[in-house]
């Protein structure tokens, strides 16, 4: 049984560690989880930022 | 699992000996590069006999010696083909309510034994392949989206 790890916004806003860690986790060397909360705090980031439009299409991300 | 008869519970619970930690360590390399090689071994015999170790079977031993190795406990459990909503929850790393879910929904066939849940292994084994799929398929809309941010993919 693979261990559990919860991801944080820490290292989902920054898109290259968002990409490693998520495709390891596709090969299911661990379990991945997060909240509402942490998911709603990776895409307001971007836009606070400037780096991302309001509307994008896609800009939610889902399970 | 009917013709032969042995004395060991069908959940083995295994952990390596004291002595037995460099021999693991040499199996696993060469398990390792066997299985980099071609995809499947032989068991030799010592009178010279060989028998083909298939490609599932190689990897079996692999997570098994690489577990060991490490001293960690390995419990190797046998399914048999219907299986209940935890077992089928405990295969795909969910939890039983999000399993329900699944089967009221539709998205995993299910039928009732009396008034319980059972779910076909191949139904298990077909729903973890799509969902291998779809995550595969998201993980790229996000690389590709995440590319088109101004600034760049960082």
């Amino acid at each position: 049984m693979p261990f559990a790890a919860v991801l944080d916004a820490s290292v989902l806003y920054p898109l290259p560690l968002r990409d490693t860690l998520l495709r390891i986790a596709e090969t299911e060397l661990y379990d991945v989880y997060w909240s509402e909360h942490i998911l709603h705090e990776v895409v307001r980031n971007p836009i606070a930022d400037g780096r991302a439009p309001q509307s994008r299409p896609g800009g939610s991300p889902t399970r | 699992m009917t013709s032969t008869a042995t004395t060991e519970p069908p959940d083995s619970l295994l952990r390596a000996a004291a002595d037995e930690a460099e021999a693991l360590v040499a199996l696993l390399n060469q398990l390792a590069a066997l299985s980099q090689e071609r995809q499947a071994g032989q068991l030799l015999a010592p009178d010279g006999t060989a028998a083909e170790i298939p490609a599932t079977a190689l990897r079996a031993l692999q997570l098994i010696v690489r577990g060991l190795s490490r001293g960690q406990a390995i419990s190797l459990v046998t399914h048999g083909t219907e299986l209940t909503t935890q077992e089928a929850a405990d295969l795909l790393h969910v939890s039983r309510p999000y399993l329900v879910k699944l089967l009221d929904d539709g998205t995993i066939d299910h039928y009732k034994v009396g008034t319980h849940r059972r779910v076909r292994i191949d139904d298990v084994f077909a729903y973890r392949e799509r969902r291998a799929g779809t995550r595969g398929e998201k993980l790229n809309e996000l690389t590709r989206l995440s590319e088109e941010l101004p600034g760049g993919y960082r």
